[in-house]
């Protein structure tokens, strides 16, 4: 008895059985025990992709093996995404890759694949950049030779500094979420965390590839030095220069403001601290899609929120109204807050047609905790806007308040209607319900 | 309360529960085959005097999978969803665990017999033991506790040793 092998005694799938309660530490130590037991463990590696890397062995080769011609083995692809993926990423890869999929799914069930899911870049490469075993990165920045602002180009010596090799540490959420989709294509119009605009201007918020992430990082160390040392720009929009950053490194340099959160720095005060996690960040901005608080204009992702406690709709002589605004941060601040709005006002399509209207006039109450100011003017953005049912009409536009919190607008419109009879009044005040302007909604 | 009777391969005969019997699926399903050939209802089932054989499994191993079986029966776990990313961990309730300190041939006995009788808590918490015997041991070390032999020559040994040793890398 003393030296028989149990293993040799059950039956195969059995043996299958066990070794699917093993990870690839012990599946490797155990091929390595007897060709039988090596042969029982080939036979694993495709569930251990599943499970670990959430697809199948054919999927991972198409997404992270392109450069080779033919495929590797199940053995070999999982010991090639543990070195790349989980060495850096840890345990992050797959609560990430299912954040991505559920984004996948929303994009492909609004007709998005031309458009944001095009957008998305492939994983990163080690070309790209080499995040070490303890999820740091070497970035090379510049300080900022000041003496060179101050002389004309002309006289500058051609003697520039040489770069500083700066170490940077990543959360390894964010690196995890690199290996599924390197941010976007610089260029795109369509920001995964979308756009606001008003009547001057229009922002897009894009997911930054690592690539760009670095091109800010360094323009902002070089100006302002180690101040931006431990803020890592992960979203951001040109035209506004509004920019979410992940904070790297230990120290964060502000109060309450720790390593792997995402912030939104805003000119007055203290930035705001958007998520605890980069994870988290994504996820927030994926349920607010997925709950349709986010939608789509003309494929672009609209930031302002079609619900929340800040809004409410009303409807007046079978017209709708709702207000929504996002507060705007800008860089230098001047004491004010900065806020976009967008109005929507709209018919159902089986309102009493006897409704249609055309708007002619606008008044708004901006009420702030110190005061109250009135606006009235012809039409809107300079539109006078008719709505028959199925109609909707919105426009954007901005508004400055003193205050972070507790201020609101609310008005109404005046309307005519498109066809007068003797039964309804010749003006129509169609009430524009309260809208807050709160520097939550971001 | 309905009993059924199994009988052992060394012919002893166990009197049992019939809600415990039937947690080992291959016994429900001869229950219902009795049903269907003697014509009875299944809650009747007690009514049958035929002693269910069980040919693959000893008196010995049987006592322990039906103190198993009476003990889950008793005492049910709450249904747990089949979560994926748990599927590895090694989490085994402590009756469980106490259950299966048994020795290696009495280990795999009770595998082969949870096989059979096809129950697959049983199977699981017995599998999961062994794979835990398996966790955090070298290669040799698994080789001796199991009497595997090792039929590589040393230039394949070395072979599949460096094939593998990625997975020694502490960066995980």
């Amino acid at each position: 008895m003393e030296d028989v092998c149990y293993f040799d005694l059950i039956p195969y799938e059995t043996v299958q059985h066990i070794l699917s309660f093993l990870g690839h530490i012990e599946l490797c130590r155990l091929s390595q025990t007897s060709s039988e037991m090596s042969m029982h463990t080939e036979l694993k590696w495709d569930d251990l992709l599943l499970d670990v890397y959430g697809d199948s062995c054919e999927a991972l080769n198409e997404k992270y093996v392109t450069e080779q011609a033919t495929p590797l083995s199940p053995f070999k692809l999982y010991a090639y995404l543990h070195h790349r993926i989980t060495r850096v990423a840890g345990d992050n890869y797959l609560p990430m890759r299912s954040i991505w999929s559920r984004l996948e799914k929303w994009a492909i069930a609004n007709d998005q694949q031309d458009y944001l899911l095009d957008s998305l870049k492939i994983p990163i490469t080690d070309n790209i950049v080499e995040f070490s075993k303890d999820a740091t990165a070497t970035v090379h920045v510049f300080e900022m030779n000041r003496e060179r602002y101050r002389v004309p180009p002309r006289f500058q010596t051609s003697i520039t500094p040489p770069p500083i090799p700066k170490s940077c540490l990543f959360p390894r959420d964010y690196i995890a979420s690199l290996l599924i989709y390197n941010g976007q294509n610089k260029s795109t119009q369509y920001g995964l965390f979308g756009t606001f605009e008003a009547y001057d201007f229009k922002t897009n918020i894009i997911l930054l590839s690592f690539e760009s992430s670095s091109d800010i990082y360094r323009q902002k160390y070089s100006y302002y030095g180690e101040k931006f040392g431990n803020i890592w720009p992960v979203a951001f929009s040109v035209s506004t220069e509004r920019c979410y950053y992940l904070v790297i490194n230990s120290d964060t340099g502000y109060k309450d403001i720790h390593p792997g959160n995402v912030i939104l720095p805003c000119g007055n005060g203290s930035p705001i601290v958007v998520a605890n996690s980069f994870q988290e960040f994504l996820e927030q901005h994926v349920v607010k899609l997925e709950t349709n608080v986010l939608t789509l204009r003309d494929n672009v992702i609209s930031r302002y929120p079609e619900y929340s406690n800040f809004i409410s709709q009303v409807k007046t002589n079978g017209i709708w109204v709702k207000g929504s605004a996002v507060y705007v941060p800008e860089e230098r601040g001047s004491g004010d807050y900065s806020f976009f709005y967008r109005i929507s006002m709209w018919m159902d399509k089986d309102e009493d047609a006897s409704y249609s209207a055309q708007l002619i006039t606008r008044h708004w109450d901006i009420s702030t905790p110190s005061r109250t100011d009135t606006v009235d003017g012809e039409g809107v953005i300079g539109e006078f806007p008719k709505l028959t049912p199925g109609d909707k009409f919105e426009y954007c536009s901005r508004c400055n308040v003193d205050s972070p919190n507790g201020s609101q607008m609310s008005g109404y419109f005046n309307f005519i209607p498109l066809k007068p009879n003797m039964d309804t009044p010749s003006v129509i005040s169609v009430i524009a319900p309260p809208f807050q302007l709160d520097i939550s909604q971001h | 309360m309905t009993t059924v009777k199994l009988e052992s391969s060394d012919e002893k005969v166990f009197e049992v529960e019939r809600d415990i019997a039937c947690m080992a699926v291959t016994i429900k399903h001869m229950l219902e085959g009795i049903c269907r050939k003697e014509n009875i209802d299944f809650g009747d089932i007690g009514e049958t005097d035929t002693a269910i054989p069980l040919p693959n499994v000893t008196a010995a191993i049987l006592e322990k999978v039906l103190e198993y079986c009476k003990h889950h029966h008793e005492h049910p776990t709450p249904q747990q969803d089949d979560k994926k990313d748990e599927k590895r961990l090694d989490d085994i309730p402590p009756w469980d665990r106490e259950y299966c300190k048994v020795d290696q041939p009495t280990l795999f006995e009770l595998i082969l017999a949870a096989n059979y009788l096809d129950i697959k808590p049983l199977l699981d918490v017995t599998c999961k033991t062994v794979a835990n015997m398996i966790r955090g041991k070298t290669p040799e070390e698994i080789r001796k506790i199991f009497n595997i032999k090792n039929d590589f020559t040393p230039e394949e040994e070395e072979q599949i040793r460096k094939e593998n040793e990625w997975c020694e890398d502490k960066g995980n």
